[in-house]
């Protein structure tokens, strides 16, 4: 155990644990995002992957609490480590600023320069993410779910079905969450531009002549995952997609349509008419 | 590499900014001197003896500087120029730098290396000790390897060997750590482990010796390093990061095995 703390508390030690819990944390972007990218194929394919993933339950929240172990690490570490990189600088910096000797750095604005800042604006982007679509707590967006709830809209076990697809896109609608969620995207890129290479030295498997080709890659799976999740809220945006407002029956039937399709889950608490008489589409979608 | 600028070969008149202090607890402040009939092909160092001499003319105190062998091979010399360590060009000491890389009526601001690990001893001299304790902590070869051996007998292929010797190339001025972000003293320290770890006779330490080494640089308060590459760029012997990612690999391999 001695060994093991040593290991976890060295300078050395400390990127190991940056690069791998950053390793895994990209392993998640990058599935949230593939994820994500459904919202381009509409209501029903989002929302049937939505159901599905909000159908595992307790696995669920075990990948969340698993997520969450990894993110508290990733930040506490870096904290940890800029606090420490501070005081070793020491307190007189130099006069007119550090300038690079590196070709490729155009007035030290390169990502590696500041992660701190860009991981930083991510973790604020991230929680502010979370209240909106995890916790659902912005309440200047209409939580359309919420109020479909109040009429009944729940599975068998009680939980309440979402059409998250309505409620990403409304949320994505206001003028504040375009902007914050773009600049949150790029900046997640430019976050990973540095990190998505920067661990395999932090954990020693670079080796001579694999450098340029991983920075390569990185820069390449940065670009892919911040103009990924970027297009979201543009397309939202630049291509004015509406969810409309949907009334109470309009919304049971297409929450009830999805849980038929993806959780082959009958919808409780339907009224008798709601209840689909024989020959309706949704028992095509069933079969 | 980097745009320079190049006397036109005419002496030079220069305005020179040095950071001058009396010791490590003394506040240190910068001073402006103006000198002028700078010849080009002076070194940087034979600029600031031209300055000091103007300075003993005066009847000032001498501004402190270190420099021994002034042919590059040293590291003793190291100045932080106009904010790049060694100046402006690439794989060069500021011995090594010549007064035609600067244009006549430049300012030139002069700094010491600054790090916690470095503290201040006057002007621009920095106690670098530091580096010889992490040295000292294992950066050497105690198990007997018997005299001399033959002429290859024991046999380094050509690609380990010129590593190792790539790697020997170190001179510790301490560039590295001037120049990174985070004082962090990464490159010196994977140098020597690179050097001594890649050879026969180096390998039966190498677990020790990079936990050993790791835990002296961590003591001496340098920081952690975060990828940027600016020690390679500052550099004058040419040390490249990859030597870092070898120092993490032996740290990871010396820290998850027993010990040697």
């Amino acid at each position: 155990m001695g060994a093991l703390r040593r290991l976890l508390m060295s300078s050395i030690g400390k990127k190991y644990v940056m690069g791998l819990s950053g390793l895994l944390l990209i392993g998640f972007v990058a599935t949230h995002l593939a994820g994500n990218l459904l919202i381009f194929s509409g209501s029903e394919a989002y929302n049937t992957y939505a159901a599905k993933l909000h159908d595992l339950g307790a696995l669920l929240y075990l990948a969340e609490a698993g997520l969450l172990a990894l993110f508290v690490v990733h930040v506490l570490y870096a904290y940890w480590l800029v606090a420490e990189n501070r005081a070793s600088r020491g307190d007189e910096g130099y006069e007119i600023g550090y300038r690079s000797k590196q070709r490729t750095t155009y007035l030290n604005l390169a990502p590696r320069s500041w992660m701190a800042i860009s991981g930083t604006i991510v973790l604020g982007f991230l929680i502010w993410h979370l209240i909106d679509m995890r916790f659902g707590l912005r309440d200047n967006v209409d939580p359309t779910f919420e109020r479909y709830v109040d009429e009944g809209l729940q599975s068998e076990d009680g939980r309440p079905l979402f059409l998250r697809y309505e409620r990403a896109i409304q949320i994505l609608q206001t003028p504040v969450s375009f902007v914050l969620y773009a600049v949150g995207s790029i900046l997640l890129g430019f976050h990973l531009s540095h990190g998505a290479s920067s661990w395999f030295r932090s954990v020693g498997l670079e080796t001579h002549g694999l450098g340029g080709p991983l920075k390569k890659l990185g820069v390449i799976l940065a670009v892919v995952i911040g103009l990924g999740f970027a297009s979201i809220p543009i397309y939202v945006w630049v291509a004015g997609v509406e969810v409309g407002d949907l009334s109470a029956a309009e919304a049971r039937e297409r929450a009830r349509h999805v849980s038929e399709q993806a959780l082959n889950q009958p919808v409780e608490a339907m009224t008798a008419e709601d209840v689909a008489p024989a020959g309706s589409p949704d028992s095509d979608a069933g079969d | 590499m980097i745009d320079l600028p190049h006397s036109d070969g005419g002496h030079l008149s220069l305005t020179v900014k040095v950071w001058r202090q009396d010791d490590a607890d003394s506040p240190g402040a910068f001073q402006t001197y103006k000198i002028d009939d700078i010849n080009p092909e002076m070194s940087f160092l034979e600029m600031l003896d031209c300055l000091n001499e103007q300075l003993i003319q005066e009847d000032k105190e001498p501004i402190a500087f270190d420099h021994d062998c002034r042919e590059g091979i040293c590291g003793t010399c190291g100045v932080m120029i106009n904010g790049m360590a060694h100046g402006p060009l690439p794989n060069t000491t500021t011995c090594q730098l010549r007064m035609r890389q600067f244009k006549n009526g430049d300012t030139l601001v002069l700094e010491p290396w600054r790090a916690k690990g470095f503290p201040i001893v006057r002007d621009l001299v920095c106690d670098r000790s530091a580096f010889d304790r992490i040295q000292q902590a294992g950066g050497y070869i105690s198990v007997g390897v018997g005299s001399a051996p033959d002429a290859n007998s024991v046999a380094v292929p050509k690609k380990i060997a010129d590593a190792a010797m790539n790697s020997a190339a170190c001179i510790g001025c301490g560039a590295c750590v001037a120049s990174c972000k985070n004082a962090a003293a990464h490159l010196f320290t994977a140098a020597k482990v690179s050097h001594l770890s890649l050879l026969p006779q180096g390998s039966a330490e190498r677990k020790d010796r990079a936990r050993k080494m790791v835990a002296q640089m961590d003591e001496e308060g340098f920081g952690a390093c975060s990828n940027t590459n600016e020690c390679q760029a500052a550099c004058p012997a040419n040390i490249k990061v990859t030597d870092i990612a070898r120092l993490n690999r032996e740290y990871a391999y010396a820290s998850l095995g027993t010990s040697d």
